[in-house]
This record gives structure tokens, C-alpha cells and sequence, in this order.
């Protein structure tokens, strides 16, 4: 039966259904028929399991087919490099009881919505009276010049309730440049959504080899094997060991050749 | 570096301790710990919830009153703006010296920098000292 791909993904994070279960506190029994592809993923879980494994909805809904091979022979499992060794590697002195970062998941933009019709383009609004918020606006934008009601009426020609929409918003267009000229306001900008993911995942598929600069000082060379929102697992180069570095103890990574598509 | 991303290098430092941990055993309100971590302007803790703070970290009060003055929202509006220009953004890290490069990408966490030669070397913000 064509199914999704939470099996494949789940095991490659390593994960039994019954720490998934934990983890996203959907029921066992949930998962595996989730898994057995039985039942649609609820949005709700779909969101809590992408989370949770880092995956992106689109990844986990990705239709996959099972193995007819016995468990045992899972390709997941099998291409799996040795653990890491019992000595603890010396990134998780950084804090092993709990990723202390909060570091997000996947952005909420992710995260699957109904496909909806194409919206169609809105009607021109008819002229009208100036919006509460285009009042507002203008207020707020006169205060932190410095301009009182008076001074705003002064210069827009007629009081503030009485403007149209159009004469607002070219009101609010003017203030606001003035505002940028003046040099006491800067556009706000966004610290955007999560690109570190897609980028890791990038460097992971392709096999791009990596140095890992630490805060303490230490470097490690080798592959990206998997990735959370917390921690990088790498191929140690020399040892051929995999190691967890914590992003927290991380100063910078840097990919030893030019990479093409970094965005 | 930011007072929130101060705080929770040093939590981890500490051993990867919780909000709450430090709520308690300095009677700050965890929401406050919380929204100072995570807030892009100007956290909102006192000069005496600073000091409790340094206590319980083992740090200095200065280096946490130094990081209250520098906003997330600098760090963003500097890297944005160099990205906008197409200016090579100058950083320098905690450990790790001053790397320098045009703006690839930037999230919350972290900033990619393009290097001589076209290898790419990824910034975490926590480990960000200074910028510009």
C-alpha cells in the first residue's frame, strides 16, 4: 500500500515508535497506523511530527513503500555508521540535560496547509473616509516627528477625519519617508525564517565535508549524518566515529569547497 | 553579543540548566528569564535582577549589563543591512577571532558568510562578540 514516509524518517533519527510516541505524545497505536498507512496524519500530529523529527510536512507525506523484506534487512538501518563512542564527546559538556537554546523547529510556514482555490484579485475598495488605523498611523508617525494634532492638521490641509483614504495613505506615505530621512527610524527587519535547516540538509545529502570550529577552541573535520534544531552529528574524518556537537558550543562551520547553492 | 543569547550560552555552560532552575534559586519570575531571552529589543531586567543573574553564573555583572545594551534587533538590522548592500558583514566570534564575508543567508540562529574561494562558513549568533 503506498504510505508516508514517517517510518524511513523516524529511523533514521533513530527513534522507536514508542520515544516518537513520548516525544509528540500521539498514542503508539496512532503512529503504527499512521505508519502502516491506514490513517491520514491529522494536520495537529503532522505539525507535533515534524517537530519533533525535523522534517517538513511535504518530507514526512512523501509517499514510500515499505520493504517486503524482513525487518531485519531495513535499508535505514543498515547504512548506519557505527555510534559514537561511550567516551562522551567533548561538545556535550555543554549541557546534556536539555537543549538549553530554545531554539524553534520548523518554521510555522512549513507546516501544511489546505491547498486553497487561487485567490482572486480584490476588488478596487470604493473611496471612503480614512481608516481608524490609517489614523492611527499618521498619528503615531507625526508623535515620533515631533508634530502634534495642530501641526498635523497644519500641514495635511484639513483635520484628520476628514481625509479619504487616498489622501491618508499618501499622508502616511510622505510622514514615513520624512521619517526615514530624518534618520530616527529604520525600517524594521525581519530575522526571517529558518534557512540553517535546508541548508544542513543540503550538506548533509550531498556529502559536503565540514570544519567545526567550537567555542572552546577544539575543531572537528568530517560529513554532516543527521542534524536537529540543537545538535549537528558528524563522520569524525579520523576516526570514522560519529560525533554530536551541541550548536550552542559551535562558534562556525565551514565547508571545505565551494558550495554552489547555499541558499 | 545580546543579553539573551548571554543567557542561554551560560545556562548551558552551567550544564544545560532550566529557566526555571535559575528562577527559583534566584526568585526571578521565569517569564521574565524567558522574554529577556528571547526578545529583540531591550530585556527588561534590573540592575539588581542582573546581579543575581551574574551570581548564580559565576560571571561578572558587567559582561551582563555590557550584553543588555546590544539588541538582538542590532545584530539583525546590521547583518540585513549589510546584506542589502552587498557588504561583506565583519563579526567577531567568542573563541573563534573575526570572520568576515557577503551575507549568503541569515535565520534567528545563525548567519552564512561567503568566503574567499566560494566555501561557506555558517555563524551561530550565540557565538557573535561583536559585529561591524
Amino acid at each position: 500500500m503506498p504510505s508516508n514516509s514517517l517510518r524511513p524518517i523516524r529511523e533514521r533519527k533513530g527513534l522507536t515508535i514508542a520515544q516518537l510516541a513520548g516525544k509528540t505524545s500521539i498514542s503508539i497505536r496512532t503512529l503504527q497506523s499512521y505508519e502502516a498507512g491506514e490513517r491520514a496524519i491529522s494536520p495537529d500530529d503532522l505539525r507535533k511530527l515534524s517537530r519533533v523529527l525535523y522534517a517538513s510536512p511535504a518530507e514526512i507525506l512523501q509517499a514510500w513503500e515499505p520493504p517486503r523484506s524482513p525487518p531485519s534487512s531495513r535499508p535505514a538501518a543498515e547504512s548506519r555508521a557505527p555510534t559514537p563512542p561511550p567516551a562522551a564527546p567533548p561538545a556535550r559538556e555543554a549541557g546534556s540535560r536539555r537543549p538549553a537554546g530554545a531554539r524553534p523547529g520548523p518554521p510555522r510556514s512549513a507546516v501544511a496547509r489546505p491547498a486553497r482555490s487561487p485567490r482572486e484579485p480584490a476588488p478596487p475598495r470604493p473611496p471612503g473616509p480614512a481608516t481608524a488605523g490609517q489614523l492611527e498611523q499618521i498619528r503615531n508617525l507625526g508623535r515620533r516627528l515631533g508634530l502634534d494634532e495642530a501641526d498635523l492638521v497644519d500641514r495635511l490641509g484639513s483635520p484628520l477625519e476628514l481625509l479619504d483614504r487616498a489622501a491618508a495613505r499618501a499622508a502616511i506615505t510622505s510622514l514615513r519617508k520624512e521619517m526615514e530621512e530624518s534618520g530616527r527610524w529604520q525600517p524594521r527587519i525581519a530575522e526571517g525564517p529558518d534557512q540553517e535547516g535546508a541548508y544542513l540538509a543540503r550538506l548533509r545529502d550531498h556529502q559536503v565535508p565540514i570544519a567545526v570550529q567550537l567555542i572552546n577552541g577544539e575543531r572537528y573535520q568530517g560529513q554532516i549524518v543527521d542534524f536537529t534544531p540543537y545538535v549537528i552529528r558528524i563522520r569524525d574524518e579520523q576516526t570514522g566515529a560519529e560525533i554530536s556537537l551541541r550548536k550552542l558550543a559551535i562558534a562556525y562551520y565551514l565547508t571545505r569547497g565551494p558550495v554552489d547553492d547555499a541558499r | 553579543m545580546t543579553l539573551g543569547d548571554l543567557l542561554v550560552h551560560l545556562r548551558a555552560r552551567a550544564g544545560g540548566v532550566f529557566y526555571s532552575d535559575v528562577a527559583e534559586a534566584k526568585g526571578i519570575p521565569v517569564l521574565r528569564i524567558v522574554r529577556a531571552e528571547r526578545t529583540t529589543s531591550v530585556p527588561d531586567l534590573s540592575d539588581a535582577e542582573l546581579a543575581r543573574l551574574a551570581d548564580y553564573f559565576g560571571v561578572p555583572i558587567e559582561e551582563l549589563q555590557q550584553a543588555k545594551r546590544q539588541t538582538r534587533a542590532e545584530v539583525t538590522a546590521y547583518l540585513g543591512g549589510q546584506e542589502k548592500a552587498h557588504a561583506p558583514a565583519r563579526l567577531r566570534l567568542r573563541g573563534a577571532g573575526v570572520v568576515s564575508g557577503p551575507v549568503v543567508w541569515r535565520d534567528r540562529h545563525a548567519v552564512a558568510l561567503r568566503q574567499p574561494g566560494g566555501a561557506v562558513l555558517v555563524v551561530y549568533r550565540t557565538s557573535i562578540e561583536r559585529w561591524g
